[in-house]
């Protein structure tokens, strides 16, 4: 190994990047523009639902139920309709997400004892969606039955509205979220960008560092001098390494600042594990390069390779524990799911240098192995 | 600056000494890509110290020899011994390499254009492991030979082609290679830039002991090689000294004027197959005829109206050209002219008036940028007409082009195509033409006949139409034989004509060819040329056409030499030649044994246009006796032999080389 040759090529990719604005604009502003985008811009949080009512009762009971809904943070009331048909029309124009139906003699048959019913209607286009929709409406209507038997008894029974309920309802149930108090989806989407992000840009940087000297034919410099393999894995893993590091903490400072995201653990530890993980990427796409030709083949098939399989594996959308044994076993085979783990200990459980160890560790040894890897693929006598 | 001074000799190994004489031993080679075949059967050595040349068109094999000299990838069966090592894997290849310098294909390709001139050599010194001190004074001389010192700090994206290649040359310099490998060096350069390239090159093979392997599709380099191998399809036709080359095919050419010089050539062809028309001159190869005898036998069988005729001896093209037909090469001319319909319709064409300017610009420039491709170019070219755009790489030939095709907007200025604004009218303007790209457009996973079928739907030619059409292009362009096999499968020459029928299935009666003979051989060239002379005699085409093979200039009736956006000279060949005849004189060409100092010496007693080419040296002169007593008593008094003196003809390549200085010297020039 000589370290001169590494250096020449690694100053010569440093001066090349940062001067070509549009390779500099992909290695810089692009991963916290994304960020951003994508924090912002993905929200899995239920809130404000345009909700309409169909009041067809007109009554005491009927208003109070409305009442309901309208004073729900989950809900943004859109007013009333006159028919069915009208409810139709504004899911269809997605003006309204659910509506609720409350029929005639809703108000009498309550009164007199008899079961009433409530209709809702919800847009089934998106499922989870529908769902977690069902779930508010279910609970409010629970809510107000629950009201409504509590009113009743502390009348019949002569006690207070407090006793009643205690009647009505032995058991109380409290909730918790722990890390996640408010349940702010930003809070869990905005540390998950950062692996996502960092999975795909430094492929596409190294990748593309590699082939566009492949497709003008300045490789032939490398190929006819007497640089080694290793010296030349390491002279471009190290500018691209350390571009994608610097991108980094781009993207953790901005988690912190714009997204406001608390970060518990330790900063250190888990710079190092950041550190590690960009340059696992990296030399996922130096093995991309070496078997392409084009840039755009390179662009194509490092994102192919790599968010894809993020995406699927790393934890963020599908928790490890409820894939299958297999994709248990495909999951830790990417560097994405131990970084996972480390933005979660970090992030907002807090766990401190110790529950980074693990992932540093399996990094590490990832890291190892790819630039053996990348050592042994790289051929300076190609076929052609 | 006499940049033979500058020269450090390379310092041959003890190792090295010991060695045979051959740096380089090929035996037996073949290299196959997935469709085509690279090398067959590949011999050759080169000896130390000496130039050799790879000859050939492209994609004809010299590239894939030169990188599997270099060890830069694989070749697949055969021996290649480089300094005594034999070329066969990785490790062995690892072996030699710091004794080699590859400067590869494409001007400056291999050259970072982010990084400026100084960044760039420090790269190739820093993976050479050129030791620091002794690399500060290496890079000055080598800077000062290439008069590239002033330029130092400006990026390479800013700089000419010339500039370009030579600082592709420094970097491959800069570890101090005994052997260096070029690959085309001096393709799409301009002849001032290529003339400079090569005395440098010169100076430094002979002064240092290097030895060289240099590949190029001109023939007219093999005077500044030692030997030389010619290439053809990846074999190796013939190879040897220049003198030898020549020999192979010996007899006399015999050049004279007639009014009707393309029917002339045909009627010629039936006895002797080697003739071609340039404009209203006939050039026949006269095989195993001394002048005399070549010229008694023509006279017998030329017209009766023809003017004096001359003879010379053959060029090394003619030669080559007398070897592909007499090997029965597969685009031999002899049978497929033969297949080329051409009707003799001498008499109907024999009186040329010139017919309506169907191409005409005025004043187009066209910027990019703060970067000025083309600078006020007003050209006009006549129904039946062939009009020749020269000039390098980057001289904005195909941006001109562009413009007149109405595919890109000129900034100012304006045009017309076939009596069409191509600022107003730019889809008429398209309609009304035929181009031919530098890349043949065409698709290579289609058979030929599905091109022509393709384009002619897009031309919107009804089902009738084509029937008839087709085979009426099929003949015209030469293409039987080939209708039904894969475009990608095609030699280069072909294809070459499949593209100019493509462009011509609409009858267009103005077409632009932008450097359509690229990568063809010199049968393929001449074949091409016959078919667009008689295109624009027989049908009043009018055409456009860039080339940077200074010799295919002679085959158009007008010319215009670009040169970095601007028009530097225009008019007919032979009026350029005269103009540059009165004021410059006719050359005059001595061998010597020390081209360097020669050219020094003659530079500095007022011979500002001599250069030289391999050994010989070459000035103009308006009075051969004077300037020749003038030189020989220059080089009496340093010392230097010369020998061999004889006169020459004025090229095509003098005439641009003389436009560019001329431009160069004027002072106080408006242009950047």
């Amino acid at each position: 190994m000589n370290f001169r040759r590494v250096h020449a090529l690694a100053i010569k990719e440093v001066r090349e990047i940062t001067r070509d604005r549009l390779l500099f604009t992909l290695a810089f502003l692009l991963p916290p523009l994304m960020l951003v985008v994508i924090g912002f811009g993905v929200n899995t949080d239920v809130r404000e639902l345009p909700i309409v009512i169909l009041d067809l009762d007109r009554s005491q009971s009927s208003r109070e139920l409305a009442h309901k809904f309208k004073d729900s943070q989950y809900f943004d009331f859109a007013g009333y309709v006159e028919n069915e048909r009208e409810v139709q029309r504004l899911i269809t124009d997605n003006k309204a997400r659910a509506a609720i139906v409350i029929p005639h003699r809703f108000h009498e048959r309550l009164r007199s004892g008899q079961p009433a019913q409530v209709r809702t209607i919800i847009d089934g286009a998106i499922p989870a969606r529908a769902e977690t929709v069902g779930g508010y409406v279910s609970s409010i209507i629970a809510s107000f039955s629950n009201q409504q038997v509590t009113g009743h008894l502390s009348i019949k029974h002569q006690i207070t509205p407090a006793a009643a309920s205690v009647l009505v309802n032995p058991i109380s149930l409290q909730t918790r979220f722990l890390y996640n108090e408010a349940m702010t989806s930003r809070w869990a989407i905005g540390p998950g960008c950062i692996m996502t992000v960092l999975a795909f840009i430094p492929p596409i940087l190294a990748s593309v560092g590699v082939v566009r000297e492949k497709e003008n034919g300045s490789i032939d410099n490398v190929y006819s001098s007497t640089l080694t393999r290793s010296e030349f894995v390491l002279g471009k893993l190290i500018p691209y390494a350390l571009i994608s590091s610097i991108s980094f903490f781009l993207l953790f400072t901005t988690a912190l600042v714009v997204f406001q995201v608390p970060f518990r653990g330790s900063p250190i530890a888990f710079s190092v594990t950041g550190i590690l993980y960009v340059t696992c990427t990296t030399m996922m796409g130096m093995i991309i390069s070496f078997f392409v030709r084009s840039q755009i083949a390179a662009v194509i098939l490092a994102v192919l390779l790599t968010l894809i399989p993020t995406l699927q594996y790393s934890g963020m959308i599908v928790p490890l524990s409820s894939l299958s044994e297999v994709g248990q076993i495909q999951a830790r085979m990417l560097p994405a799911s131990y970084f996972f783990e480390a933005i979660q200990a970090s992030f907002l459980k807090g766990t401190g240098f110790q529950g980074v160890l693990q992932p540093i560790t399996a990094l590490l040894i990832y890291s190892l192995l790819l630039y053996v890897l990348c050592c042994l693929k790289f051929s300076k006598r190609p076929k052609s | 600056m006499d940049a033979a001074s500058l020269v450090e000799r390379i310092p041959i190994s003890d190792l090295a000494r010991g060695e045979i004489q051959n740096v380089v031993e090929v035996r037996g080679v073949n290299k196959r890509y997935k469709r085509t075949v690279a090398l067959r059967n590949t011999d050759l050595d080169v000896h130390r110290g000496e130039v050799f040349g790879l000859i050939g068109p492209d994609g004809s094999g010299k590239s894939s020899l030169i990188r599997a000299i270099a060890g830069v990838q694989q070749y697949d069966t055969g021996v290649i011994t480089v300094f005594g090592n034999r070329i066969e894997s990785e490790r062995s290849a690892e072996q030699v390499k710091d004794r080699i310098g590859l400067m590869p294909q494409g001007l400056g390709n291999n050259l970072y254009p982010q990084l400026s001139i100084d960044e760039n050599i420090d790269y190739f010194a820093g993976l050479r492991l050129v030791p620091k001190n002794i690399l500060r004074d290496r890079k000055e001389n080598l800077l000062a030979m290439t008069r590239l010192t002033e330029f130092r700090h400006r990026p390479m994206k800013q700089l000419s082609g010339g500039m370009k290649q030579k600082l592709g040359l420094v970097c491959t310099l800069i570890h101090q290679p005994e052997f260096v490998l070029l690959d085309e060096p001096t393709t799409g350069v301009d002849p001032v830039s290529r003339r400079d390239f090569w005395s440098i090159m010169t100076d430094l093979a002979h002064q240092s002991g290097m030895t060289a392997m240099i590949s190029t599709a001109y023939m007219d380099e093999a005077a500044y090689m030692d030997r030389l191998a010619l290439f053809m399809d990846g074999r190796i036709i013939s190879q040897g000294r220049e003198e030898t080359l020549l020999a192979l095919a010996s007899g006399t050419i015999v050049t004279y004027q007639a009014e009707n010089a393309s029917s002339e050539s045909r009627r010629i062809r039936q006895k002797h197959p080697l003739v071609q028309a340039f404009g209203d001159m006939v050039r026949v190869f006269v095989r195993d005829a001394d002048p005399d005898a070549a010229i008694a036998e023509i006279a017998k069988i030329a017209t009766p109206e023809h003017g004096p005729m001359i003879a010379k001896s053959p060029e090394l093209e003619d030669v080559v050209a007398s070897l592909l037909i007499s090997d029965g090469f597969t685009t031999s001319m002899a049978n497929e002219s033969a297949q080329v319909d051409l009707p003799d319709r001498s008499a109907a064409s024999s009186i040329h008036v010139d017919g309506p300017a169907l191409i005409k610009s005025d004043e187009l420039v066209r910027d990019f940028g703060k970067f000025r491709a083309v600078d006020h170019v007003c050209l006009e070219v006549h129904a039946g007409k062939i009009f020749g755009l020269l000039g390098a790489n980057g001289a904005g030939k195909t941006t001109v082009i562009k413009m007149l095709t109405g595919l890109l907007p000129p900034t100012s200025g304006n045009g017309r195509v076939a009596g069409a604004s191509i600022v107003k009218a730019s889809q008429v303007v398209r309609e009304l033409i035929g181009y031919m790209s530098q890349s043949f457009s065409l698709y290579v996973d289609l058979t030929a006949m599905e091109n022509l079928r393709f384009f002619a739907g897009v031309y919107g030619l009804s089902s009738s139409q084509c029937r008839e059409r087709i085979p009426e292009l099929v003949k015209c362009v030469g293409l039987q034989g080939y209708e039904h096999r894969l475009t990608a499968d095609l030699p280069m020459g072909i294809r070459q004509r499949l593209a100019l029928g493509c462009a011509l299935v609409h009858r267009p009666r103005v077409i632009f060819l932008d450097e359509p003979t690229s990568g063809v051989d010199v049968l393929g060239r001449r074949l091409f040329w016959e078919i667009l002379t008689r295109l624009a005699e027989d049908e009043e085409v009018a055409i456009l056409v860039t080339t940077h093979y200074m010799v295919e200039a002679e085959h158009c009736d007008s010319l215009a030499l670009m040169y970095s956006g601007r028009i530097v000279a225009s008019g007919t060949p032979k009026m350029l030649r005269d103009n540059l005849r009165n004021s410059a004189g006719t050359p005059l060409t001595f061998a010597t044994s020390s081209p360097t100092q020669s050219l020094r010496i003659a530079r500095e007693n007022g011979f500002r246009r001599a250069a030289t080419f391999g050994r010989n040296l070459r000035i103009l002169t308006t009075d051969i006796d004077r300037d020749k007593q003038h030189l020989i008593a220059l080089m009496r008094d340093n010392n230097i032999e010369a020998f061999n003196w004889h006169r020459d003809d004025l090229t095509m390549e003098d005439v641009f080389v003389d436009s560019i200085l001329s431009q160069e010297e004027r002072p106080a020039n408006s242009h950047p």
